[in-house]
């Protein structure tokens, strides 16, 4: 369940820095305004948390697509270092934006699936969950037949591997930017969205979200794709059976010493082309 | 940058005075800024040497000063040691976990490097949390006494009580460790360095060793952000695994970027400028952080190589002409 959430983020992580270069630490945040617009279109508007979960990928596409054109396009030819630089500042925008116009105290978006028990070979979990993962893996399913098999996934992943040659056959790099950022953004905002029934939402909840999210990348292998979908259930595993057997309190710390373990094995991830 | 000419040396001692002179000048609440901005300006020095000179992301260094910090400041609380010499102890701590995660690391590229530190930094914060019998966990440490008096011999003693010697303390630290890299980055070793950030794969055709190297500015830049621990934790006075934590690592980075990274003095002004400013961005009180964030934004837009490298690039061009009809 966790892993699904790590695992979409992760995606968004790893298709952006696979096109655009750039480490956008800023997901964890567009997760958490996610959460918020799913928040406010149940509490406020009224709407069915299907409709929630729909505008919170709309309205975090349309933020990803203002982002790359106005904050990352203009320090692409910069060092990589510098993109780094603008999404922390992004990150301090968007997590205090949110702490001035929603407050601090933490909310709960009310599923209508988060009461419903289901049983399942034996274990119990409520629909909520069940939901996540349904969700996230026919997100993650999609994602793929898009890359895939349309023009457009084959443009980027043209851009991906070689943005020159990319240029050179006709294809819009800086736009495939902006639909790649808007992907990624609205795949964090539906992340969040799903999370928030079941943990908070909360200014900072995305901070620990965006560094596994990174950890995820990495062990996946930065820039893959399928890396980062299994990187991010395995995580998701690790950290479950870690705080079982091992202890609960350093469950945070399995997925931080498994990744310095494993990049010392292998240096170019799980997944990753050496 | 070399202080070859007058001008130069003037400058530096006219910043040297100004830094002398400042407690005297701001109110209290300034002078913390600026007592922190010391401290920091230790921390984004050392960051420096392994960001700019070698060109490795480190995003481990506040991790690096908060085990510094904490070292110092268990072994004075816990085992009652003489604080300067907890100084030694805490940056071998720090050099010490520097070799083992460079040894792990190091081989990896680019974002590899800077996540794998990342992580490391985040297990480091996580263990200071959770060893409670060691570190106290999530209460952290308080009442961290202030340095011991050192005798002058027959002039009485020199004492650290005041915020005003610590800040002095601090500051005198710091221009040790500038001119510890300044020594660093202009000799045979800095050389080396400036060769593997150019170009990793022509120097080791060189006869560069990469790893040794490496590992060397890695430890070394790990026992100066330790350093930059133990005067916070002796300034503050308090320690709380936070103060390890990703964040820092974070501020660190930032300021060095905001500076200008791989430039002398970028560090230093870098932090000066990003510490300070909040203090003047107070007029607008809960949007502070906010503008903070755009203000970043804009700055990393405009000025790519900081403020002292976009200072340079223009110093360049006004230079551009009288140098070319000098022979």
């Amino acid at each position: 369940m966790v892993g699904s959430i790590y695992a979409l983020i992760a995606m968004g992580v790893a298709m952006i820095y696979g096109v655009m270069n750039v480490p956008d630490f800023a997901l964890g945040a567009k997760a958490m305004l996610g959460g918020y617009v799913a928040f406010f279109m149940m509490a406020s508007f009224h709407q069915a948390y299907g409709a929630a979960l729909a505008a919170s990928i709309i309205v975090l596409a349309i933020v990803g697509l203002g982002v790359e054109r106005w904050i990352f396009r203009p320090v692409a030819k910069a060092p990589p270092i510098n993109g780094f630089i603008s999404a922390f500042g992004l990150l301090l925008v968007f997590e205090n934006f949110a702490l001035i116009a929603f407050g601090s105290s933490y909310r709960r978006i009310l599923s209508p699936y988060d009461r419903e028990m289901i049983n399942i070979l034996g274990a119990n979990l409520t629909m909520q969950r069940l939901l996540v993962v349904i969700i996230a893996v026919a997100l993650m399913i999609a994602m793929h037949l898009f890359i895939r098999y349309t023009r457009l996934g084959a443009a980027i992943r043209a851009s991906a591997q070689n943005p020159r040659g990319a240029v050179l056959c006709g294809i819009h790099t800086e736009r495939i930017a902006g639909i790649t950022m808007a992907i990624g953004s609205g795949l964090a905002g539906v992340a969040g969205a799903l999370i928030g029934p079941i943990g908070m939402v909360y200014p900072s909840m995305g901070d620990t979200l965006i560094v596994k999210a990174f950890v995820i990348t990495i062990l996946g292998g930065m820039g893959s794709i399928l890396g980062a979908i299994l990187g991010g259930y395995i995580l998701g595993l690790i950290e479950a059976l870690g705080a079982m057997y091992i202890s609960v309190d350093y469950k945070d710390a399995f997925a931080f010493a498994i990744l310095v373990l494993v990049l010392a094995v292998r240096p170019q991830g799980l997944f990753g082309k050496a | 940058m070399a202080p070859r000419t007058a001008t130069s040396v003037l400058a530096i001692l006219g910043v040297l005075v100004l830094a002398i002179a400042a407690p005297f000048l701001v109110n209290d609440y300034l002078f913390h800024l600026l007592v922190m901005a010391v401290i920091w300006s230790i921390l984004a020095t050392s960051l420096n040497l392994v960001m700019g000179y070698t060109g490795l992301l480190s995003l481990a260094h506040g991790a690096f000063f908060g085990m510094g910090a904490y070292t110092s400041a268990l072994l004075v609380t816990k085992c009652g040691w003489n604080f300067w010499a907890t100084i030694p102890a805490a940056m071998a701590v720090a050099a010490l976990v520097g070799v083992v995660l460079g040894v792990l690391t190091l081989r990896l590229a680019g974002h590899y490097f800077a996540v794998s530190t990342l992580s490391f930094g985040i297990v480091i914060s996580l263990i200071l949390e959770k060893w409670d019998d060691l570190t106290e966990g999530a209460r952290g440490i308080s009442s961290i006494p202030p340095p011991t008096p050192i005798p002058l011999f027959g002039l009485g003693e020199l004492r650290f009580e005041s915020d005003l010697a610590r800040y002095y303390l601090a500051l005198a630290v710091l221009i040790l460790c500038l001119l510890f890299v300044w020594r660093l980055v202009h000799s045979a070793i800095g050389r080396a360095l400036e060769a593997i950030r150019q170009n990793e794969l022509l120097a080791s055709c060189l006869g560069v060793n990469l790893v040794y190297y490496k590992l060397l500015a890695f430890s070394l830049s790990a026992a100066m952000a330790g350093l930059a621990g133990v005067l916070y934790s002796v300034y503050i006075n308090y320690l709380n695994p936070v103060d390890a934590g990703l964040w820092n690592g974070f501020y660190a980075v930032m300021y060095v970027v905001i500076g200008g990274m791989g430039t002398f003095w970028g560090p230093i002004v870098g932090t000066v400028f990003m510490v300070t400013l909040p203090e003047f961005l107070r007029v607008f009180q809960d949007y502070r952080l906010l503008l903070l964030g755009i203000l970043l934004i804009i700055m990393i837009t405009f000025l790519p190589a900081g403020i002292v490298g976009g200072i340079k690039a223009l110093w360049r061009r006004g230079m551009a002409r009288p140098a070319a009809s000098r022979p």
